[in-house]
């Protein structure tokens, strides 16, 4: 199949999917799930068949990114949802609202990943925004309705900002505004259609900053991350923040050839060093676990966003971060659901505490998340980040920059390696005995465990797997060094 | 086309400006019907002079998106503030209006920096935008920061439709269509702001602290 049709028939198929959840009795919404896990897995397994071949490495990369974390996502909601509405008492309606909104969400995650043109990337972008923002609303309570209220009016600033960046950018230096895989325009401006292409270009890095939460354009993404229901959280942080990046690069790519590069990128080394500042600083106060991970999102697209504006082998290492970073924090929002339904809440100061003796299998997750996340080898996110440190050393003009972000990124391990020992060890609260063990569900539990394994064996099987790619990236630096 | 175009910019300009200063709901729904009747005056201009006839598709949708089902569903869903008098504001409203001047001077200069075609109605749309900023940083009842958003979108919209002249039909409905979607969810989340808080003030939404 040609990769024009999958570009409509994914989300098609996957919109389809999500109207089947408004028809079917509610004692079958499971079997929906199953068909929306397969439609998945089916377009992955399609990949290496060559049934369809996706719009370019990048495109194929997202996307098998975006789907495999999407299934755990669907496998995940099936458990915690049915818990949540026990426990606050959710009508029929609002659990399949639920469904069908979470796979227009998938769906519109999944056009971010394989379509190239401008437009309609930024409607995708839209699409993931409103849709997650009517998830995070969905609890009815007053945190989650107040977090949904900054999320919709900081990010649809951002969005429109984004949307004029583009149009403003793309007439300026004359590249088709509409038009598949738009290349690279062929000439370097002058005068005034390079302050406009310019101006256009960081409207849109705002924009499309402001959906990423690349600070200081952050502050509706701590709120809105430790209020929606963890499996939103988890695609929100993992796919959603990386996939406005991905358009700031392609876009950065149409742009590069006609107006000087070193702006481009000092402007994306500036906000990710920014965001890696605000991560380190606030990550060291938080007391709540959702809280904890959605200051951490902002750490790791910093990281993303330096690693794009180094460019060459740091290139490589932001995208292989997206999936190392996508991978790991998913594990975490989901173990952080499993605690807030176990524990009533995932604040360590109201009960959650003591989590690897009361339930060890959401304790040993959350440490083995908590390792992968601060970039401990051998786990995947240390590869991706040496990369992108090593790579800015070799790369950047001025060294001071990837001095600071090494150095920030150690803050970061400190404040993570400070907390999360709260969770784990720290006795329960005064009045509960510290030996009182809480069952585990074993249908909450699963999927959290396979992702765990999955996260573990990736971070091993890395650097064997792909041993070509590392033997290349390693000559690459030291051409680089010499 | 410069006159027909400016003046489909100037009415743009001038709703912007007095949505900005508006006491009550009701009035902000016809004051965005105007806005929206600009930016279909922007596309049929467009269509004619420009010689792009999908344009006039364009305008259609504007006209049944934003003139016929956006403020319906709106004011379905915010019913019961359809009557809130909302006269204060953080500044007074002559500094909001002074201020909206000076971004307005701003903004026409900023279309005459050459390099852009339209300079004088891009100034006015640039004039427009910078007012819509003023006017969700200066207001904070949840049915004028609803309404200011929109208003924004059909700014950069009519900033789109001008500029963007290579995006093909499609293109433009698809900006129109994710105008919708917008218009439904932020209704959808005041609604249950206004239905949780019981006010229609934001001011105090509580730093969600952990």
């Amino acid at each position: 199949m040609m990769a024009t049709s999958a570009l409509s028939v994914i989300p098609g198929g996957l919109a389809a999917i999500a109207m089947v959840y408004c028809i079917v009795p509610a004692k079958r919404l499971g079997w929906v799930s199953g068909l929306a896990v397969t439609f998945l897995l089916f377009w992955l397994a399609a990949l290496p068949l060559h049934v369809w071949t996706g719009a370019g490495p990048l495109a194929v990369w997202f996307f098998v990114t975006v789907a495999i974390l999407s299934v755990f996502g669907i496998w995940y909601s099936g458990p915690y949802i049915r818990r949540e509405a026990e426990a606050h008492h959710w009508s029929p309606g609002r659990i399949r609202g639920y469904y069908v909104l979470f796979t227009l969400f998938i769906a519109s995650l999944a056009s971010l990943a394989i379509w190239t043109n401008f437009i309609f990337l930024w409607m995708a972008m839209e699409a993931a925004t409103l849709t997650s923002v009517v998830l995070t609303a969905h609890p009815a309570e007053r945190g989650a309705v107040e977090a949904a209220w900054k999320y919709i009016v900081m990010t649809e600033l951002g969005g429109l900002v984004a949307l004029l960046g583009t149009v403003l950018a793309l007439t300026a230096v004359g590249s088709p505004v509409f038009g598949w895989g738009s290349g690279p325009a062929p000439r370097m401006l002058s005068g005034a259609h390079q302050h406009w292409a310019l101006t256009g270009a960081y409207l849109a890095l705002v924009g499309y900053g402001t959906k990423a939460g690349l600070a200081p354009f952050h502050t509706w993404l701590p709120d809105a991350h430790s209020e929606a229901p963890a499996p939103v959280s988890a695609l929100l942080s993992g796919l959603k923040l990386a996939g406005a990046m991905l358009i700031v690069y392609r876009l950065f790519h149409v742009l590069q050839p006609s107006v000087p590069a070193a702006y481009l990128d000092d402007a994306l080394i500036v906000l990710g060093l920014l965001s890696l500042v605000i991560a380190a600083g606030f990550l060291t106060f938080q007391h709540d676990l959702k809280r904890l991970w959605a200051y951490s999102s902002i750490e790791h697209i910093g990281l993303i966003s330096l690693g794009m504006g180094f460019g060459g082998i740091a290139l490589v290492g932001a995208f292989l971060h997206m999936w190392t970073h996508a991978a790991s924090k998913t594990l975490l929002f989901h173990n952080a659901g499993t605690v807030r339904i176990l524990y009533h809440s995932s604040h360590a100061d109201r009960g959650a505490r003591g989590i690897l003796h009361r339930t060890p299998w959401t304790g040993a997750l959350l440490a083995l998340g908590s390792a992968a996340i601060v970039g401990l080898p051998p786990f995947a996110p240390f590869w991706s980040e040496w990369l992108i440190l090593a790579g800015g050393l070799h790369q950047a003009g001025d060294r001071s920059f990837v001095i600071i972000a090494a150095a920030l990124v150690v803050l970061v391990f400190i404040a993570i390696a400070r907390r999360v020992p709260g969770w784990l060890f720290t006795p329960g609260p005064v009045g509960v005995p510290s030996v009182q063990v809480i069952q585990e569900p074993v249908a909450l539990i699963l999927p959290s465990a396979v992702l765990g394994v999955f996260v573990l064996a990736g971070g091993i099987g890395l650097p064997l797997a792909a041993h070509p790619l590392w033997h290349h990236l390693v000559s690459q630096l030291g051409v680089a060094h010499r | 086309m410069s006159t027909w175009l400016l003046l489909a910019t100037a009415l743009l300009w001038l709703t912007t400006v007095t949505m900005m200063i508006v006491k009550t709901p009701r009035s902000m729904m016809h004051l965005y019907r105007i806005q929206a009747v600009a930016e279909a005056g922007a596309a049929a201009t467009l269509a004619i002079f420009g010689h792009h006839p999908w344009l006039w598709s364009v305008a259609s949708l504007i006209v049944i998106f934003k003139i016929l089902i956006i403020p319906g569903v709106v004011t379905r869903w915010l019913t019961p503030l359809a009557d809130v008098y909302g006269a204060n504001g953080p500044v007074g409203i002559t500094t909001l209006l002074i201020l909206a001047l000076v971004l307005s001077g701003g903004g026409i200069l900023l279309g005459r920096l050459g390099g852009i075609p339209h300079p004088l109605p891009m100034g006015l749309i640039f004039a427009a935008m910078a007012v819509t900023f003023l006017h969700l940083s200066g207001r904070y009842e949840i049915w004028s920061l609803l309404w200011g958003i929109l208003s924004l979108e059909t700014v950069t919209d009519v900033v789109a439709l001008t500029l963007g002249t290579g995006i093909p039909a499609v293109g433009e409905a698809a900006i129109a269509l994710t105008g919708l979607g917008l218009a439904v969810a932020l209704a959808y989340v005041a609604a249950e702001v206004r239905r949780i808080k019981h006010s229609l003030d934001v001011r105090d939404l509580e730093e969600l602290i952990g």
